[in-house]
């Protein structure tokens, strides 16, 4: 039986105030204040009514619509600090058992290629947060901006995850087709891979991003489901979209509504087609082969590996200075250098850092805050340097401050940026 | 299509970005077949213009020694002779002053007939970009003090002293006690009967560069900031050819709210006479708009261009050491922003190990600069080299870490895209016309010292940032030819002459639906 399975990506980074190089040393707070009403914003003109025409699109049609939700700990944070509302109608959707939460790491960060220990700290982090909400522990994982490669799959699969969502920008075995499930080379890990193509038609329609043609139809957009796809049996089409809109303006709660309503009635008059979540995809297609990815492979259009989001030397040393404070910061044991020290790896920040006008992932869909990127990686340096700094000089945020346990010792006594 | 250009300096003499602007300018014009004859106030014979006919306004076309590159035309475009067409009469607007000379020039070129004006009227050349009528009277007195002395004008030897005009000495480095060697520099190059008077010499060089082209046939005058305007004015009407005011920096810019009236009258007139004003930035249209009233629809933004690297030797000067260098070049005035950038050093200093602060440039506010330093206890990161020229400038752009623009209202800037091409990163106030183009710098506002200040530790402590931008500004700077400026000139005078011939030439068969 054809299946569509329609994934919903939901991310709301904490954004850095802007930080003065002066700012350095002296307690300052170092997020924004805007983070609030941005959540709020995206809550009332997004969020809510959307969850509300999901839920009744789901009774409407009986449980026969079913989606999928990735919803990273930043966004669920915040949502719960500035818009419960928010949270719990996302609760209310789960609750109609048509609605499946995927695992995502908790900051939408890039730890699986720098530290593996961080990556599955904050993977399992996530997990127990979904559980904790949502009632049901996630059994698909979803990689920040869709990374994965073989060496991603084996952590994930160790972990107990049954299915990964992919990207696969390269033809794939088989007629070049993305719509089937795949395996892990050598493992059970079921790999499910985004059809680009039509994504892009439906996020186009669904949050206003611009593909360059005309908008389709919800009609037309089935029609290529079910013919140029192959509505063969055993098929799958994984749509991976953003959920929030591009920007104030674009396409109102109600035409995404209505869009929904005619491609969800569209699909379900197709003979033999019906919506999947990831885990039954994963469960009721019978794996066509192994599919290796030796490199990591992303979402990004251009480059399809991590280039977006390490590619240049401001991106790939902000990485790394970040990633050498890891150890200290996680020895020093301290929850608010820790959590800075964490929302600073989401990839949003590095996202800002880029000169070659960012990734087109069709995740991304906040605009910089920054003028340029030169900008974002100055305010970035100055409060990873206020970080390094904290360590270095101030052992009272350690909770192992007592004199015998050295927690500054090693460290320069100096921002970590001044020139030596 | 011949084009007749008024402008008051022409490297290697320079004071500013006009001169370096109107090579690069006429250099990409004539490679697209236009033909120029550009008259700046003096010649040296130096300059470097073998793709037009460049002369100064004391010697004129004819009297020019035969120095490399003084007459050479391309023999493209033979233009229809422009001296018969009918003249235009006075249109309402002018400024009486304007009008006045406009007036009395006609007459003079009545009755010199076809003798040349030259030689007539000495124009003195201490007709030098950006003076003020009170520096330019300083200048005077300057001089008439040192021929009282009986001794001979110091420097007037060098031309290169005498261009660099009032309070813009040369070489090295210069110590707290500048204002007397200041004054021993200054240096009008020949002994001539001054008047004493800014205001005289813009009419004495619209006098004579109207008696000089008095039997020259060209399409259009094309007349460089508000110094030439009143000759523009003149001889467009003389000839009965469009006008093109092209505006690099108006008063406004140079001086703020302090404006000069009298400046500020004559670039008035200059614009209302005007069939097109071209501006170098939209920042500069906005201006022309706001405090001159000329209508949007009748300017033409052009941006500066500047030299491939090819053209420039790029080299790279850099110093073994891991001295950091934060580099400001241009004039010591008000209009660009010394005061931030000593402001901002003085935040920088505290957290920069082995940092250098260069003012590379000379101006009226150089002896304060210095003094603020001094007072500040920031001399030791300072370094005050005065008026740079030709190597100078490349070799410090070349070593700069950093160059840094925080002008205060900056019609183009085109410093900036010099240091971009010498790969040195760059920061811009946001109050420049290069802000418009430019990507791939940072930007502040002129007077946010903190920010500023941010941005120049960010920029040389983190090293990152560097790399990235000079590869980024390098392919940007690659796309901001002089081509590409002079392309959209020649658009300019197409559509003048376009208006003009609806006028002049309405009997014209091709175009009979015109009047």
């Amino acid at each position: 039986m054809p299946a569509v399975c329609l994934c919903f990506h939901v991310h709301q980074p904490v954004r850095l105030r802007r930080f003065s190089y002066f700012h350095v040393g002296g307690r300052h707070e170092h997020f924004d204040a805007t983070n609030r009403d941005v959540v709020l914003r995206v809550s009332e003109g997004c969020y809510l009514p959307t969850n509300r025409m999901l839920a009744d699109l789901i009774e409407r049609h009986a449980g026969r619509v079913r989606v999928a939700f990735s919803i990273t700990g930043t966004a669920i944070e915040q949502m719960a600090r500035y818009a419960p509302a928010a949270i719990e109608s996302f609760r209310a959707l789960a609750g109609t058992g048509c609605v499946e939460f995927l695992a995502e790491t908790y900051y939408h960060s890039l730890a699986a290629l720098y530290d593996t220990g961080e990556f599955r700290a904050q993977v399992a982090q996530h997990t127990a947060h979904v559980e904790a909400l949502f009632g049901r522990r996630p059994t698909v994982f979803r990689n920040t901006e869709l990374i994965y490669s073989d060496h991603i799959g084996a952590l994930i699969e160790d972990m107990g995850f049954e299915a990964v969502l992919a990207d696969r920008g390269d033809p794939v075995p088989r007629a070049d087709d993305p719509h089937g499930v795949y395996l892990r080379p050598g493992g059970t890990l079921r790999l499910l891979l985004k059809d680009r193509r039509v994504s892009a038609d439906v996020a186009c329609r669904f949050n206003g991003r611009a593909t360059g043609g005309p908008a389709i139809t919800a009609r037309a957009l089935v029609d290529r489901l079910t013919t140029v796809n192959g509505g063969c049996d055993g098929a799958v089409v994984n749509l991976m979209v953003g959920y929030q809109t591009l920007a104030d303006g674009l396409p109102q709660a109600e035409e995404r509504g209505q869009f929904l309503a005619e491609m969800a009635a569209a699909i379900l008059a197709e003979p033999g087609w019906a919506f999947e979540t990831p885990s039954e995809a994963a469960r009721s297609h019978t794996p066509r082969c192994e599919l290796g990815f030796p490199e990591p492979v992303s979402c990004a259009e251009a480059s399809r590996d991590h280039s977006a989001w390490s590619g240049n030397h401001m991106q790939a040393g902000a990485l790394r200075r970040l990633y050498d404070l890891g150890p200290k910061i996680l020895e020093c044991g301290n929850a608010v250098s820790i959590d800075l020290w964490r929302n600073l790896q989401s990839s949003d920040h590095f996202n800002y850092m880029s000169t070659t006008g960012g990734p087109d992932d069709g995740v991304s869909l906040a605009p910089s805050p920054y003028p340029s990127p030169y900008d974002a990686f100055i305010n970035y340096m100055n409060v990873v340097t206020d970080l390094s700094t904290m360590l270095a000089t101030r052992p009272d945020l350690s909770r192992h401050n007592e004199p015998s346990v050295s927690t500054g010792g090693t460290v320069a006594r100096m921002p970590a940026g001044h020139v030596a | 299509m011949k084009v007749l250009m008024l402008g008051w300096e022409y490297p290697p003499h320079i004071s500013g970005g006009l001169g370096t602007a109107c090579h690069g300018l006429t250099t990409a014009l004539a490679r697209l077949g236009v033909e120029i004859d550009f008259v700046v106030p003096r010649f040296y014979g130096d300059e470097d213009s073998a793709h037009m006919r460049l002369w100064g306004a004391l010697d004129g076309p004819a009297g020019t020694t035969p120095a490399r590159g003084v007459v050479r035309r391309a023999p493209t475009d033979p233009s229809p002779p422009s001296a018969g067409v009918p003249r235009e009469a006075p249109r309402p607007g002018l400024t009486d002053d304007v009008a006045r000379l406009s007036d009395d020039i006609d007459a003079d070129v009545e009755r010199s007939g076809t003798e040349p004006g030259i030689g007539r009227i000495e124009v003195p050349a201490q007709l030098k970009p950006y003076l003020t009528p009170e520096t330019y009277a300083q200048l005077v007195r300057a001089d008439a003090v040192r021929r009282s002395l009986g001794g001979r004008p110091e420097g007037a030897a060098d031309p290169t002293v005498a261009a660099a005009g009032p309070g813009e000495a040369s070489g090295a480095e210069l110590k707290p006690s500048v204002g007397q060697r200041q004054a021993s520099t200054l240096s009008p190059a020949e002994p001539s009967p001054y008047s004493g008077d800014l205001f005289d010499e813009v009419e004495r060089y619209a006098r004579n560069v109207a008696a000089q082209v008095r039997d020259r046939a060209f399409d259009l005058v094309h007349a460089h900031d508000w110094l030439t305007w009143p000759a523009g004015v003149a001889i467009a009407r003389a000839h009965g050819v469009p006008l093109l005011a092209h505006a690099h920096s108006l008063e406004f810019d140079r001086s703020g709210e302090s404006a000069d009236s009298r400046i500020f009258e004559v670039e008035q007139a200059g614009l209302r006479a005007a069939d097109r004003v071209i501006a170098v930035s939209y920042y500069t249209r906005g201006l022309l708009h706001k405090q001159h009233g000329v209508p949007l629809d009748r300017i033409t933004v052009v941006h500066n261009g500047v030299y491939s690297q090819a053209e420039i030797q790029s080299y790279r000067d850099k110093q073994p050491s891991d001295r950091k260098t934060v580099l400001f070049l241009g004039r010591v005035t008000f209009q660009k922003g010394p005061e931030y950038f000593v402001r901002a050093a003085a935040k920088v200093v505290p957290h920069v190990r082995n940092v250098e602060f260069v003012v590379a440039g000379s101006g009226d506010m150089l002896p304060a600069m210095i003094q603020q330093v001094a007072e500040m206890g920031l001399a030791r990161y300072f370094r005050f080299t005065g008026f740079l020229k030709g190597a100078e400038v490349e070799r410090m752009f070349s070593m700069a870490d950093l160059y840094v623009m925080p002008s205060v209202s900056e019609p183009f800037g085109i410093s900036a895209l010099e240091a971009m091409s010498y790969d040195t990163p760059v920061i811009i106030s946001k109050q420049s016309g290069v802000a418009e183009v430019l990507k791939h710098a940072l930007k502040a506002d002129f007077w946010d010292v903190d920010y500023l200040a941010n941005l120049i530790i960010g920029a040389l402590l983190y090293p990152e940032l560097r790399a990235d931008i000079v590869a980024m500004a390098r392919e940007e700077v690659r796309q901001l030819h002089w081509d590409a400026a002079a392309e959209a000139m020649v658009g300019a005078y197409r559509e003048v002459l376009g208006a003009r011939g609806s006028l002049d030439a309405g009997h014209t068969e091709s175009e009979p639906s015109r009047v």
